[in-house]
């Protein structure tokens, strides 16, 4: 590349190449822009809203960082490359561990929090 | 004991407050060791930045409200309705007392109960108001009244400052001029004339100013400066300044004056602009009631000199916020308010003669907006940005 040919832009030094590639993707985002209209930024802000519920669930709860270290737990690997095969005596026994009374214990509050949260859901749709 | 929390107004910024909050004090919430309150006289969240629109078919009600309970976390105490009507604040005894005789008391406590409207001060006001500004059921009126317009002279009138989100009545112009562009008979559009009157020399800073009046004097818009509205004499259709000065219309359309809500005032929190003074970089209270470090005010009700907008809200909520982290742990810190705000600006509506333009200007103290110009993306961002609001914004994910 010659001297003469890079382009000093702003402090940065820009060579064909880099000019190329800007002029590429601006041409390509006006083929993003002439895609939009009023109509379809309203389906990209209802995918947008989606995500952004999840992203708020994730970011507010513990419920990630324990998810997290659980599923990284060795016995849990362990399982699932050899998957334990409980029949109804071995889940009574099970149940007399102390992780799992704790496991269903927070697994019966999740699900009543779902049931709490779905009919609460339901009464707030109803009035949008 | 339970530290308490006690937040007045679940609009933007009360909202913002309590799912910060709730976001950060999980565990303490969880453990019974930090209860967060929220109060207010409804249970419904209105996006009022939505009523500009509303005339021109560009949002449905639906996407302008959502039941207040749905937008905030189910970590916060919420009362709703008259248990939550706020109708006196007493900060020397850390009490608010509400409209059922009901009484919460704080260990801190967040105003963010907003801004109201006033016309009263305003004499034959009254008699001929049309406007978007107030409610959903005024903007869709309001509508009827354009769609029905055939000739003469629409007067917007801004009548005085401050009001909440000042650019409002600057787009809403733009808009309507488009729209009838659209919408009626080249013949009609030649009987039309769109004036706008403006209590104040410049529309909003200097770079701001420059481009509403381009796109103004572009339009063919009239422009009619320093006009703050004393007057409507609705029999002869003029408004009348308070320089004396008279102007016809056929259609008026008002902005009008904006204020404290009056149990603020009552309570004596407010100063002789009738807002809330504050430490302009902890906005923590300070004002007649004394100087309250266990007070924070954020949104519309804050002081005069800081625009209110929802984006000034929004940053000073999440100041309001990490300082109320802050003085919960102890950590003897503060996080300051630089002053962030921002006002969305249109340059054109889509129709089939002009595509859609917008950019959203912001500024902070002592730093006016920088040269814009509205664009294409700019019109998709903001268009978008209300229907992600009630889980972007409102649920403070940045
Ligand atoms: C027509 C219009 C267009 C706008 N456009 C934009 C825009 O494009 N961009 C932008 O950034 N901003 C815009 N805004 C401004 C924005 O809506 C406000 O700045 C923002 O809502 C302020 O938030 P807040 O929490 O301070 O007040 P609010 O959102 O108004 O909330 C205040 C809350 O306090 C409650 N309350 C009041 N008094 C009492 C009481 N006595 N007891 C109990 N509760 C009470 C109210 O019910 C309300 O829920 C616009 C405003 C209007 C009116």
């Amino acid at each position: 590349m010659s001297e003469e040919e890079r382009k000093d832009v702003q402090g940065m030094e820009l060579d064909p190449n880099d000019l190329d590639t800007l002029v590429d993707m601006l041409k390509t985002y006006r083929l993003l822009q002439n895609y939009m209209n009023d109509e379809t930024l309203k389906g990209i802000a209802d995918v947008e809203s989606s995500m952004f519920k999840l992203l708020n669930a994730m970011i507010s709860t513990d419920f990630v960082d324990v998810l997290e270290r659980g599923l990284q737990e060795p016995e849990f690997d362990k399982a699932l490359l050899e998957p334990p095969q409980l029949g109804m005596m071995g889940i009574i026994r099970e149940l007399k561990d102390e992780d799992v009374q704790k496991g269903v214990g927070v697994m019966m509050e999740l699900l009543k929090a779902i049931g709490k949260a779905s009919t609460e859901n339901n009464e707030f749709k109803s009035r949008h | 004991m339970t530290e308490k929390v006690l937040i007045l107004g679940a609009g933007y910024a009360g909202t913002v407050v309590a799912n910060k909050l709730a976001r950060e004090f999980r565990r303490e919430i969880a453990r019974g060791d930090l209860n967060v309150t929220i109060l207010d006289k409804d249970d419904m969240n209105i996006n009022q930045g939505g009523f500009t629109f509303l005339p021109f078919g560009l949002y449905s009600p639906e996407d302008l409200k959502r039941p207040r309970k749905e937008v905030i976390s189910p970590r916060i105490n919420c009362v709703f309705g008259e248990n939550g009507e706020i109708t006196g604040a007493d900060l020397e005894n850390r009490k608010v007392q509400v409209k059922s005789g009901d009484t919460f008391s704080y260990d801190y406590l967040v105003i963010a109960t907003g801004s109201t409207t006033d016309i009263s001060n305003i004499p034959g006001l009254s008699e001929d108001y049309n406007t978007f500004y107030t409610s959903m059921d005024d903007a869709f009126k309001l509508k009827e009244k354009i769609e029905n317009f055939e000739q003469g002279r629409i007067a917007i009138s801004v009548a005085q400052m401050p009001v909440s989100c000042p650019g409002a009545t600057v787009k809403f112009a733009v808009m309507l001029n488009d729209y009838i562009k659209f919408m009626k008979t080249e013949e009609m559009c030649k009987n039309i004339q769109i004036s706008f009157f403006w209590p104040m020399e410049p529309i909003g800073p200097p770079e701001f100013n420059k481009v509403a009046t381009k796109v103004f004097e572009d339009d063919n818009i009239e422009i009619n400066r320093n006009f703050k509205l004393a007057e409507v004499d609705s029999k002869n259709k003029e408004i009348v300044s308070q320089n004396g000065d008279r102007e016809k219309y056929d259609l008026l359309i008002t902005t009008p004056p904006h204020k404290s809500p009056q149990p603020i005032i009552d309570s004596g929190l407010t100063d002789e602009t009738g807002w809330i003074p504050v430490d302009k970089f902890t906005l923590q209270y300070r004002g007649p009631a004394g100087n309250h470090d266990e007070v924070y005010v954020a949104g519309d009700s804050g002081p005069s000199s800081v625009i209110k907008s929802g984006i000034g809200a929004h940053y000073q909520s999440l100041v309001v916020s990490h300082n109320l982290i802050n003085d919960i742990h102890g950590h003897g810190t503060k996080v300051s308010y630089m002053g962030e705000v921002g006002c969305p600006y249109i340059g054109a509506m889509p129709t089939p003669f002009t595509k859609g333009q917008a950019y959203i200007p912001s500024w902070s103290y002592g730093a006016p907006p920088e040269s814009f110009e509205p664009t294409r993306l700019g019109w998709y961002i903001y268009r978008m940005y209300y229907y992600i609001h009630w889980d972007a914004g409102l649920k403070a994910l940045f």
